[in-house]
């Protein structure tokens, strides 16, 4: 086992030990947090070090199995997996921090549950972010969805429970009828599922085979949440606010647009995408979909469905990226997934001190609260331009650049879907914060805080931490573009 | 005197009349509702049928009707009902438009099947042409027996009557299972009977006994010659032991052939009739290639008026093996119908009543 | 790669016997079994007795691959006068799945069955279950289409009474063995019928033989009717749609032993059977055996795919939830086969042998915590994990691999049928497999559900972990359907080289 194989096996056996070590000692929960947090700097450091290697033009490679003859179980990095893969496993970081705070301050029930099916979850991610083909993508993309099932039906009520069945049934029914035979139909066609710089079909598929599969991949991966296959999305929010922030603005959610971004820029290639007539049916698509889940988040008066709904749109705006002729989206694309995922998991879990401390869920009670959280609700403010794309924060770089691809490839609807999204995300996000700070406190708002002291210290760090990260990107975006360039082939 | 036209055949005539006869009895046996009614009606239909094989020339077929179907079937079924209500109801007649559906489907496509079968006794028919002729220029010189049909069942086919075999044993097991372990009240003694009424029935029960088993043996040691081998022998000698049973009581059967004597013969049966197979498999040949039931030096030895026929002395193997396995049959039939009768007869309706209770 | 060619499992002296011993071996032990003074013994009369058949099956495996097919002649007679065992690949994969089936049953017998059955029954229910088995493969080796009656009913005779016994006499079990015995009497008959209609046209037993002449002779109302009688018949014994109505009871009362070994075997040997005359004893070029594949067997397959996948959605006992899903993978078995290509007949044998495998993990599971609690209904069944965690979690891995989850070997399953049924064009098989799976997932889900995600009620008996002797087997059983799920090459090989025997073609 050389460097490289160690790096993949380890990135995949620690989240997976971590989940058996947490299982084991569920009866200590300081032992089982500390694991926790323990887990996540291990990964940290592999994934780092893969993100290095990969940079440096040694990217590592394992092939483990062939349950088939012709399918092979096999990782491979690539810079989008490894910005994926980097991205995932230090927002698990921050993410278990919050979580930590979060659930002791809930006083939450099973929480070893939690925290297993949580490193589960990172399994799965890890395994997506570094499969070599389509065929290990998706054992670890169905391996995602179950892991996070007992999280989202954590309440375990009648509400929760039929959100799951919601969750299980869209995300594995697409997948199933979806998903599944366009990957065999890559099979068949190709002959491998086998990630390739510049496309694997090229040359093999005419117009309508090529248009069949892209449709059947495209909304297979549910989890980008591309409609009509949105529902399970809003949801999903009857989950505790970590799992909503970690899995539901970056983990499952980055996964299924991952997929998108993969697909069109090592299957079909950019050249295949530009000649294919369902690539552009999928960009009206998109366009709409960006605009209807912007309307509709503005109605929301709960917070998190309103986060969720803007994350319905945000999610179109990658999958446009992706679908862009001329493979000109693809790396605004990959930027807009980092970003958007730095973003929004600060609102998330922004939502979720305000809960934590107040009870507050819905935005129509939050009017004032900042005078008693301005820490939290300034870091949401952050986030919320950040999401808009107003500088100096890292969403300006990458909504400049997708609008710009937009327009370069004289896409007009998609272009101006996203100019008019931004501008009803600004409208819809930054006065929930502006109301806070600035307007005196509302009738409905509580008074005084239901857990003494306000938000847990720990969740409050966690809030901070992203904030900040969502500064650094402003200046660090242009080195993710660098990085992120390789995957464009041929065409630049 | 009525003229009978020239033309009149007289075997047609009673197939007609059989045919004719099995239809009616066929509705007859859908219409009663007495189950002792339909029980004696079948055992008719055994017989006739047992006829209409001997007309087509079936002798062997027809012998196996006649112990099986119209004997020990009967005795079977009578001590069923005597566990049950003696009548059935009368099924709503919408019930009953799906079986007749698929009778009355399944008897077209027979009818249409037969449009195409050759007709009967057609030396030129595929099957007379190919199988059977080769069956019978090949089994003089192969196995040496007068009766072909005791040749292919026991040597051609030894397989199939193996397994057949083992079907029967499956069917002991299985009655047993169910019913063999149940309450015994009718093994209590008897009540004390003034003033016997039944001597005449005993005392020919005791004359005939001796001679349904001997009539066994003849039925079984004749089936190389002409119809009879295992199976109807150990029907017939399963016969000898209830026709006991019913005049003397279970109770006396039960301590002559006790039910897990009966068991244990019928597994005895097949591993006899299995113990021959391994016999050859180990003396070099084929499982159940009689030819190498005995080793050549031991087959040598056998002197050659053993069975008055020293014109096949080459054959021992195979006339042994046959009548070594007729005599796994005869013991698994034979031990299988008793622990059938068994299983019906040592219960009474109470003790189906107590059983029947959750 | 594994190479079957260099597998000696057995010295020559009983490879060259091992055709004839794989099924009377087991019979032989019947009858010790029956003979046995205690229940103990019996037991390891069946051990014995199923491992042995599983050995002459591993040696059969290297001989098939060495020589292509083994031809065993009864008697020393050569077809058609004689009866003769014809081994090839699908023989041997449907020999290897049932003696390994019966080993692994049989092993979990020891403990279930002093929890199910009085101890002075257990010899007599260890002679049916080694009859049956005997019945079995005896079907699956055969080149004798009478010889194939007779082993099937020496498989299903014994299995009628061990079905009414009942799991600690469960009086439901008499009505439901009764309708299976009517059921499975009529599909005999009806099978017997067909053969002797052959008979009569080609004047032969043995299928290849038969085979030939039908070829020759041509097409006649007696062969078609005899075509359909033998189809009718073994879609009875199948328990192909709708011909399934015995199933559910047969499967749902039965002691655990008898069921879980149903489940894996009993309508696979039909199937297998169907099979071989449908491909291989009826003449490629007959419009009849197109059609009906075509027209028959394909779209019933499709109905019983979904309907029973429906019933087991809407079903409240889990037994019986788990029987109707049989039926419904069946149809699953009979889309492959209806592809009539080699890589359909491979995806479908392949189906085959993965549902085998994870239908007896969710019996045995459920046997095992029955044991201590006897729960039938689902809603009994709630938060077990808690109570049994090592049954529970084997119970997941099948379910999981009935479902199709990734990782699982259901899920290769179903890959292969999904990628041969595109192959082959049939496009709307896809749609029924991707719908149907959909089914599977919900009604696996609610058993999931039920076991892991809800809580005991208040007062209900709690079940205990089942012995050693149960949890071994079951976790073989579970660590195999997650092992081939990530390295299926030995199944898969097994698989094509069945369908290779089945439908001719080179590798």
């Amino acid at each position: 086992m050389n460097t490289g194989e160690l790096l993949i096996f380890l990135a995949l056996v620690v989240p997976l030990f971590a989940a058996a070590a947490i299982y084991a000692v569920g009866r200590m929960p300081d032992v089982r947090e500390t694991l926790t947090i323990v887990a996540c700097i291990v990964l940290s450091v592999i994934t780092i070090s893969i993100f290095m290697r990969v940079g440096a033009g040694d990217p590592p490679e394992w092939t483990v199995a062939q349950p088939l003859a012709g399918l092979e179980i096999a990782f491979r990095l690539e810079p989008l997996g490894a910005l994926f893969a980097l991205m995932a496993s230090l927002l698990w970081g921050v993410n278990s921090l919050f979580s930590i705070g979060y659930m002791r301050g809930k006083r939450e029930a099973n929480q070893t549950r939690f925290y297993m099916c949580f490193a589960l979850a990172m399994f799965a991610v890890m395994g997506i972010a570094m499969a070599a083909n389509l065929f290990t993508l998706f054992i670890f993309y169905e391996v995602l969805t179950f892991s996070t099932y007992p999280l989202v039906t954590h309440a375990g009520d009648a509400r929760a429970r039929k959100a799951g069945r919601m969750y299980l049934t869209i995300l594995v029914g697409a997948s199933l009828v979806l998903f599944l035979p366009g990957i065999i139909g890559v099979q068949i066609v190709a002959g491998s599922t086998v990630f390739t710089p510049e496309g694997l079909l090229p040359g093999r598929v005419d117009d309508v085979t090529g248009s069949v599969l892209l449709l059947l991949l495209v909304f297979g991966a549910a989890k980008a949440a591309l409609m009509p296959l949105h529902g399970w999305l809003p949801g999903a929010m009857v989950a505790p606010a970590p799992v909503s922030a970690m899995l539901h603005a970056v983990a499952v959610v980055k996964a299924g647009v991952f997929v998108v971004l993969k697909v069109s820029a090592y299957i079909f290639g950019a050249d295949l995408i530009s000649t294919l007539p369902a690539a552009t049916w999928l960009l009206w698509v998109a366009a709409g979909t960006i605009i209807i889940a912007s309307v509709i988040a503005m109605t929301k008066d709960d917070l998190k469905a309103r986060l969720a709904w803007s994350t319905v749109g945000q999610l179109a705006y990658i999958v446009s990226a992706a679908l862009l002729p001329l493979g000109a989206g693809l790396v605004a694309g990959g930027l807009h997934m980092l970003v958007h995922a730095f973003a929004k998991i600060t609102l998330f879990m922004c939502a979720g001190a305000i809960y934590v401390a107040t009870g507050a869920s819905k935005v129509s009670e939050m009017r004032g609260l900042g005078r008693s959280m301005p820490i939290v609700f300034s870091c949401f403010l952050v986030g919320a331009l950040c999401v808009v794309g107003l500088p100096p924060f890292a969403g300006m770089w990458s909504k400049f650049l997708l609008i710009t691809a937009a327009f370069g490839t004289k896409e007009w609807i998609t272009a101006a879907a996203m100019i008019v999204s931004s501008l009803l995300g600004l409208l819809y996000l930054a006065p929930v914060a502006l109301r806070a700070l600035l307007q005196p406190v509302g009738d409905g708002s509580p008074r005084a805080f239901i857990r003494p002291g306000g938000a847990p210290g720990p969740v409050v760090a966690a809030v901070m931490m992203t904030a900040a990260a969502c500064v650094a990107l402003f200046l660090l975006a242009d080195a993710v573009v660098a990085y992120l360039e390789p995957m464009t082939g041929s065409v630049r | 005197m009525i003229a009978l036209p020239p033309t009149f055949d007289a075997n047609l005539a009673i197939d007609i009349a059989l045919l004719v006869m099995l239809v009616v009895l066929a509705g007859a046996i859908v219409r009663t509702r007495s189950l002792l009614a339909a029980i004696i009606l079948f055992s008719i239909y055994s017989l006739i049928s047992a006829v209409w094989f001997v007309i087509m020339d079936a002798p062997d077929v027809a012998f196996t009707e006649a112990v099986v179907g119209a004997g020990i079937s009967t005795i079977v079924l009578l001590g069923a009902i005597l566990l049950t209500r003696g009548e059935t109801e009368r099924p709503d007649w919408r019930r009953l438009i799906a079986p007749a559906l698929v009778c009355i489907t399944v008897g077209g496509i027979l009818i249409y099947a037969a449009t195409g079968l050759p007709a009967l006794g057609d030396a030129s028919s595929p099957a007379n042409a190919y199988i059977g002729r080769a069956y019978l220029e090949a089994a003089p010189k192969d196995i040496g027996l007068p009766n072909t049909v005791t040749a292919v069942l026991a040597s051609y086919r030894g397989f199939d009557t193996f397994g057949e075999t083992a079907v029967i044993f499956a069917a002991g097991v299985g009655v047993a299972l169910m019913l063999g372990f149940g309450p015994r009240a009718s093994l209590a003694p008897p009540p004390v009977v003034t003033g016997d009424h039944h001597v005449v029935l005993r005392v020919a029960a005791k004359l005939l006994i001796p001679l349904i088993a001997l009539f066994a043996l003849y039925v079984q040691f004749h089936g190389d010659l002409g119809a009879g081998g295992g199976f109807q022998a150990g029907v017939i000698m399963a016969a000898a032991i209830i026709l006991h049973a019913l005049v003397f009581g279970l109770r006396e059967t039960v301590s002559a052939v006790p039910p897990r004597v009966a068991r244990s013969v019928a597994s005895l049966g097949v591993l006899v009739y299995a113990g021959v197979g391994v016999a050859c498999m180990i003396n070099g040949g084929a499982f159940l290639d009689y030819d190498y039931l005995f080793p050549p030096e031991v087959e040598k030895q056998i002197p050659g008026w053993l069975l008055g026929d020293s014109e096949h002395a080459h054959h021992w193997g195979q006339h042994f093996g046959i009548m070594l396995i007729e005599l796994g049959v005869l013991l698994t039939v034979a031990a299988t119908m008793v622990t059938i009768f068994y299983g019906f007869a040592g219960r009474t309706i109470d003790d189906a009543r107590r059983e029947a209770k959750p | 790669m594994i190479s079957f060619e260099a597998l000696h499992a057995a010295p020559l002296a009983l490879t060259a016997h091992a055709p004839v011993l794989m099924v009377v071996g087991p019979l032989i032990a019947a009858c010790a079994a029956a003979l046995a003074p205690t229940a103990r013994t019996s037991w390891m009369i069946s051990v014995t007795g199923s491992i042995f058949a599983a050995w002459m099956a591993l040696a059969l495996l290297g001989e098939v691959a060495r020589r292509g097919a083994v031809d065993y002649y009864i008697g020393g007679f050569a077809p058609p006068l004689g009866i003769a065992f014809h081994i090839d690949g699908l023989s041997v994969f449907m020999a290897l799945l049932i003696s390994s089936a019966g080993v692994m049953a049989s092993l979990y017998s020891g403990h279930s069955l002093s929890a199910e059955v009085r101890a002075e029954k257990h010899t007599l229910v260890q002679a049916g279950f080694l009859l049956c088995q005997s019945g079995l493969l005896g079907l699956v080796s055969t080149g004798d289409a009478f010889n194939a009656f007779v082993f099937l009913e020496v498989s299903s005779i014994g299995t009628y009474a061990l079905i009414a016994i009942g799991e600690k006499r469960d009086r439901r079990a008499l009505p439901a063995a009764f309708n299976y015995l009517i059921m499975g009497t009529i599909g005999a008959t009806f099978y017997v019928v067909g053969v002797g209609f052959l008979l009569a046209a080609t004047g032969t037993l043995n299928m290849a033989d038969m085979g030939a002449r039908l070829a020759t002779l041509g097409d006649s109302s007696v062969v078609q009717a005899g075509f359909a009688f033998v189809v009718v018949g073994l879609g009875i014994k199948a328990a192909m749609f709708p011909l399934h109505g015995w199933l559910p009871g047969a499967y749902s009362y039965a002691p655990s032993l008898i069921s879980i070994f149903l489940a894996a075997t009993a309508t696979k040997a039909a199937i297998y059977l169907m099979a071989r005359f449908v491909f291989d004893v009826f003449p490629d070029g007959a419009a009849f055996g197109q059609g009906f594949i075509a027209w028959v067997l394909a779209p019933l397959a499709a109905t019983a795919a979904i309907v029973c996948s429906l019933q087991a959605v809407f079903e409240k006992e889990i037994r019986r939830m788990l029987a109707f899903s049989s039926v419904a993978q069946v149809g699953f078995i009979l889309m492959g086969l209806s592809l009539a290509t080699v890589a359909g007949a491979s995806a479908g044998l392949f189906y085959l042998g993965a549902h085998a495998l994870l239908k007896m993990t969710l019996f045995m599971a459920l046997g095992g915590l029955a044991i201590s609690m006897g729960a039938r209904r689902l809603d009994e069944l709630a938060g077990v994990a808690r109570d049994a965690p090592w049954s529970a979690t084997a119970f997941a891995i099948g379910a999981a691999s009935l479902a199709g989850v990734p990782l699982t070997l259901g899920f290769l399953a179903k890959w292969r049928l999904i990628e041969a049924a595109l192959q082959a064009g049939q496009i709307w098989i896809v749609a029924v497999l991707a719908t149907a799976s959909l089914l599977t997932l919900l009604y696996v889900g609610r058993m999931l559900e039920a076991i892991f995600f809800r809580a005991a009620p208040a007062g209900a008996p709690r079940a205990r972990e089942a012995p050693v002797g149960v949890l071994a087997p079951l976790w073989i059983l579970a660590g195999l359907n997650l092992w081939f799920g990530i390295d299926a090459s030995l199944p898969e090989k097994l698989a094509n080289a069945g369908a290779l025997a089945l439908l001719g073609g080179t590798p």
